[in-house]
């Protein structure tokens, strides 16, 4: 196919400058994951620039198309599955999307309040552990949060000096006691990247969670 | 040299040498290490311009996490200014046009080979270790079949059993590097080979640890403020290398020190491994026996 | 006065200057050019290209020249370049059946269909130095076969239709492995395992072979065929919808026929052991051959007892590249380490010598000289 075809079934542009921007979601996302409880930014200049088919926010999109490429299937839920965002997904990463979330690298979903379980997603195996599913969770809030249907947690664990208060949602009641679970599979279980479409919040399965009254 | 110069001097490759699908491929691989620290991520380590055995996994690490705005340090047993170490560190300049430097507190990135830097390191630094073997039980039990079962049920009696061979064989523990280490209570993990001394530098350290091993194709990592706990005995506890003498050029006493070779009629003296902790206390006005022995003045 | 060592980048910058003269030795002699080393030195180039897994004679014989002739550091060189090639995925099977035949012979029938050929072989050279070679030579025309060639199908194939051999497994539409692309995990499929041995070391697998001959994995084989020559090279293109054919490359292909009684799981019947291998490299196909089969072990349902059919201890250790770069990295510094243990065998020798001072009876302890016995290699 010739280039130009290529680019006129492109349905929005990606990442201005995918080495140097990947480069930093990375960072970010890392220091996430490195640091639960603490939120990174992204840098607006780079959020800006992309323009994802809705539901994808324009954080969840920049993760997803830093990290994933064909090796990395992604499931979305049900609110994210529509046929601009596959094609969003299939044209910039080159995934493969997926139906089962058990096969699954990575998970979008756009409305956590119909996440009440994580149990679908892969754990890995206890021999390999990594063989897991990463979800990139889009929140409305993050941070300070007041309103109906977000939780404030608290966060103890690696990365976490003492402990860390965070908040975000709306997401489903049963959240986090699916993370609870999540923890008590520990070194299997799934990660969470949390994002409001600015900032990150990184969940991974080491961390233990406890909810906090508002 | 602006980041595009640089890249653009170092075509036909990309930035940082390594292409973007390998990129996301280890960096998949990192976080999945930071998820589950201690654990030993296989990823698909490629060929890379410099031997397996010098430094290939540190640099595919290195290479995956760093951006222009970083600031890099490698050492190599303590020092900047080893060989393998001045290589590698040309090897970013080059491909990555990163700015660099041997001051421990200026770096966002310190490459290292066999040592943990005595300055304490800082929240938001990454540390990012060589290493050659990365299974703490391998000399134990060659199987990375058997291995690998050992991690998944957390099974290290093994592991026990041999260290307290040692205790009933020499009565202490012969191991004074590669000193194995209990990642936040569950994985058995490798430090690398880093001397014993620097065992307890990575216990809830505020910097976040990454481990490369290329040729054996593994990624693993302790995030900040984790437990790494050395594997003792309560009567047998866990103690650092000792040296009977201070620093020769800055005086330092908790640090650890090369044993310099002066004659061929037993003189020796000690100094810093880590030059630029050394460098930097003599600036300060530290001077050690060969200099005259000096304090700063308050 | 002791001045801390300084300096390693003018160090490592003259230590280079050096190698590029030394490599060019003396300039009064005309310098080698990467032609003379692809037409001259064609086995060479092809042991490069098979161990480097780049079939490029161009890059390979580039590479010897760098590399002043070590074949291992050359190998080392393609992979790195090959490393930073694009890919666009696989090519479909090569037919070796279709192969223009330079070279084929079988050990086990006397004649078949397709016939013997010789081709350009060492085999029954008396090996004599040659001092004619020393000057200019002008080799005679080759020797044409006015008949030209007859199809010539594999050996295997034959003892198939009688059904004395083992079937291949059928041909799958997964997409082949690849350890470049994914680390390998034990137990390692078929497809992988001759992935490894395909790029490993000549060396190392002729030592094998040769071991699993000598009773260490008792292996009873018969070269049931070799052949050498140029296989089309086809890429199934999606977009098209049809395959296109990228090129031709010199394969050697050794199919080996080894006897077996049968096991609890396996009838007696012959077996198989493959090898193919870029380029004229005969002894790396019939050693990949033969350890491919000591391999199968476990899969006919043998007891593993040798080094060879041990795919943990095979598969990691048969890449040269890997091999040399860790045992060569025992040059780099290491006092460090050396320093910690000097201070524990100074102390264990302290607490040996006062235990003999304490009881002159006794013998000296022992354990000052085997201490490091189970300790491995500095790191």
């Amino acid at each position: 196919m010739p280039v130009e075809a290529l680019f006129a079934i492109s349905p929005r542009p990606g990442l201005a400058d995918p080495v140097m921007q990947s480069q930093t979601v990375f960072r970010t996302v890392m220091a996430a994951l490195a640091e639960p409880g603490t939120i990174h930014a992204l840098p607006e200049t780079l959020t800006g620039t992309i323009d994802a088919p809705a539901p994808i926010t324009p954080a969840a999109a920049a993760i997803l198309l830093a990290l994933a490429d064909y090796e990395t299937p992604i499931f979305l839920d049900e609110a994210a599955r529509n046929a601009d965002v596959g094609a969003f997904l299939s044209f910039h990463c080159g995934s493969r999307i997926t139906d089962s979330a058990g096969e699954a690298s990575f998970a979008l979903i756009a409305d956590p309040t119909s996440l009440d379980r994580l149990d679908a997603f892969a754990p890995g195996t206890l021999d390999y552990p990594d063989r897991s599913t990463t979800l990139i969770v889009q929140v409305a809030e993050l941070g300070d949060v007041s309103g109906e249907g977000s939780v404030r947690l608290r966060l103890t664990g690696p990365g976490i000096a003492d402990t860390a208060r965070i908040g975000f949602g709306p997401v489903n009641a049963g959240l986090v006691a699916a993370l609870a679970d999540n923890r008590a599979r520990f070194p299997q279980g799934v990660d969470l990247i949390v994002t409001d479409g600015a900032g990150i919040l990184g969940l991974p399965r080491s961390t233990r969670i406890e909810e906090e009254g508002f | 040299m602006s980041a595009n110069a640089a890249a653009e001097a170092a075509r036909p490759y990309n930035y940082a040498y390594l292409d973007e699908q390998t990129k996301r491929m280890i960096r998949r691989a990192i976080l999945k290490a930071i998820a589950i620290p201690g654990y030993q991520v296989p990823f698909a380590s490629r060929e890379m311009p410099m031997p397996y055995g010098w430094g290939t996994g540190g640099v595919q690490v290195t290479a995956s996490i760093i951006g222009p705005s970083d600031v890099l340090k490698v050492i190599d047993q303590g020092s900047d200014d080893t060989t393998n170490a001045v290589s590698i560190r040309k090897f970013f300049e080059k491909t990555a046009g990163v700015a660099v430097t041997t001051a421990t507190t200026a770096a966002s990135i310190i490459q290292t080979r066999h040592r943990i830097p005595e300055t304490p390191l800082g929240a938001g630094q990454v540390l990012v270790y060589q290493v050659p073997i990365p299974e703490p039980l391998r000399f134990l039990e060659p199987r990375e079949t058997e291995t690998r079962k050992m991690h998944a049920l957390a099974e290290y009696g093994l592991m026990h059993v041999k260290l307290y061979e040692d205790i009933a064989k020499h009565g202490r523990i012969a191991k004074t590097y590669d000193y194995p280490v209990m990642v936040g209570g569950r994985y058995l993990m490798d430090p690398s080979p880093t001397p014993k001394f620097d065992n307890p530098k990575m216990h809830r350290s505020p910097a976040l640890q990454l481990f490369g091993a290329g040729r054996e194709k593994r990624i693993y990592a302790v995030p900040p403020h984790t437990d790494v706990v050395s594997l003792d005995f309560d009567d047998h506890p866990f103690e650092v290398n000792k040296f009977d003498k201070p620093c020769a050029l800055c005086g330092a006493t908790d640090v650890y020190l090369d044993e310099v070779i002066l004659d061929d009629r037993g003189g020796r003296m000690f100094v810093c491994s880590d030059t630029d902790n050394c460098e930097t206390r003599r600036a300060d006005g530290h001077r050690g026996e060969l200099l005259g022995n000096e304090e700063p003045r308050a | 006065m002791y001045v801390a060592v300084k300096g390693g980048e003018k160090a490592i910058d003259n230590a280079h200057r050096l190698l590029g003269h030394d490599r060019r030795g003396d300039p009064e002699i005309a310098e080698i050019s990467t032609e003379q080393i692809a037409g001259q030195l064609k086995l060479a180039v092809a042991r490069v290209m098979a161990e480097g897994s780049l079939y490029d004679p161009q890059v390979a014989s580039l590479a010897i020249k760098q590399a002043r002739g070590d074949l291992i550091e050359a190998i080392f060189l393609a992979r790195a370049y090959r490393t930073t090639l694009p890919r666009f995925g696989y090519s479909l099977p090569v037919e070796t059946s279709r192969m223009v035949v330079e070279r084929r012979i079988s050990a086990t029938y006397k004649d078949l269909p397709g016939g013997q050929i010789l081709g350009p072989t060492f085999d029954y050279t008396h090996r004599l130095i040659d001092f004619g070679l020393a000057g200019e030579t002008l080799p005679e025309r080759p020797a044409e076969n006015p008949a030209g060639l007859e199809p010539a199908p594999h050996v295997t194939g034959l003892l198939n239709d009688e059904g004395l051999i083992e079937r291949n497994a059928a041909r799958s539409d997964d997409p082949p492995r690849d350890l470049t692309r994914e680390p390998l995990a034990f137990p390692a499929g078929r497809d992988l395992r001759l992935q490894n041995l395909a790029r490993g070391d000549e060396g190392f697998l002729l030592g094998l072979a040769y071991s699993s001959q000598r009773g260490f994995g008792g292996s009873h084989p018969f070269v049931g065929e070799i052949r050498i020559g140029e296989v089309q090279v086809e890429f199934f293109a999606e977009e098209l919808g049809f395959a296109v054919t990228l090129g031709r490359v010199q394969l050697t292909e050794c199919e080996m026929v080894n006897q077996f009684k049968g096991s609890a799981t396996e009838p007696p019947q012959f077996t198989r052991g493959y090898g193919l291998v870029f380029g004229q490299s005969e002894r790396k196909s019939m050693s990949m051959a033969l350890v491919d089969r000591a391999l199968r072990a476990e899969d006919l349902g043998q007891d593993v007892t040798a080094p060879a059919q041990d795919q943990e201890f095979v598969l990691s250790h048969s890449d040269n590249v890997q091999a040399t770069g860790f045992v060569e990295h025992l040059k780099l510094p290491h006092y460090v380490d050396f320093q910690a243990e000097l201070g524990l065998v100074r102390r264990m020798r302290a607490v040996a010598a006062a235990a003999r001072a304490d009881e002159p009876e006794e013998a000296i302890p022992a354990e000052a000289d085997d201490m490091t016995e189970d300790r491995e290699a500095a790191e």
